[in-house]
């Protein structure tokens, strides 16, 4: 898939998988790279901006094997945005699909 | 690439950022490769996955706000010199170091002479014993000694402040350094 559509679509969805439970870094790069073909790597800068633009917050909980594991908490700055992201991208894709669809027609 | 490769060269990559931005990016990506390990993967099989390194540094600083230097504050007017350490000072310029001066003028003048008609005259100087004709010379030896004792105080003095303060220096630019970045 064209890596551009990802990039476009990569901080709603990850704030998406912490609309229901906080969860860590690891958590949300495995499952996300599974779903969306990326590299494990991607996810860790975006998190880093949301945490940075506190769309995300932090803190630190022990786990049973290893060392204490970073978890990211959806602010409410970061529900609100996430709110508007998926409204901005159901407008958009209703668009996008009329665009496309009207083409396939012709 | 394994892990410690892969984590060394993000380092080194991110190397324009802050310091303590580059620890958190390296502990997290670190805890990325344990967890992968733990679920049986490879360093190299993860290295892979996490995709170019290069890549991922880059992403990192394109996502890392540019913090703009914080408003240099300004500076306190110097304090000035208590009376004191003005005195101190004048005393430093106008005694100790003429005095000092003459006393080693005396010394060479001596030495000039060890080998001439007055050997004498330095061996009754340092015995200590009775200067004869030479009392104030002697007298000026020993109170320059005295002067010159002090000056080499003041400047052990001086020396340990400049240390401290460049120490100082060193301290600010290295936590500079910390949380700004180059």
């Amino acid at each position: 898939m064209n890596i551009q559509f990802k990039k476009g679509v990569l901080d709603m969805c990850v704030l998406a998988m912490l609309r229901d439970k906080d969860s860590y870094g690891y958590d949300i790069a495995d499952s996300l790279s599974r779903k969306i073909k990326l590299a494990d790597g991607t996810v860790y800068p975006i998190l880093r901006k949301l945490a940075a633009d506190g769309m995300v917050s932090t803190y630190l909980m022990e786990s049973q094997n290893g060392p204490p594991r970073k978890y990211y908490h959806l602010t409410d700055q970061g529900k609100k945005t996430l709110e508007e992201y998926i409204s901005d991208w159901e407008e958009f894709n209703k668009v996008v699909t009329g665009i496309i669809g009207g083409k396939s027609l012709e | 690439m394994n892990k410690k490769e892969y984590l060394d060269c993000l380092s080194r990559e991110l190397g324009s950022l802050p310091y303590n931005d580059v620890k958190e990016i390296t502990d997290e990506i670190e805890a990325h490769f344990e967890m992968a390990m733990a679920e049986g993967k490879t360093e190299e099989q993860i290295s892979d996955d996490l995709g170019d390194v290069k890549e991922l540094a880059q992403s990192y600083i394109n996502c890392t706000p540019y913090k703009l230097p914080q408003v240099l504050k300004e500076k306190e007017p110097k304090k000035k010199s208590s009376v004191g350490a003005r005195i101190f000072s004048v005393f430093i310029c106008c005694l100790a170091v003429p005095i000092t001066a003459l006393w080693v003028s005396i010394d060479v003048a001596i030495a000039a002479r060890i080998f001439t008609s007055s050997g004498v005259f330095i061996f009754r100087l340092s015995r200590f014993g009775s200067y004869g004709a030479y009392k104030f010379a002697a007298l000026m030896n020993q109170i320059g000694s005295v002067f010159y004792v002090i000056f080499l105080g003041c400047l052990l003095y001086f020396g340990i402040r400049l240390l401290i303060a460049a120490g100082r220096k060193f301290i600010r630019l290295n936590r500079k350094l910390w949380t700004r970045g180059f």
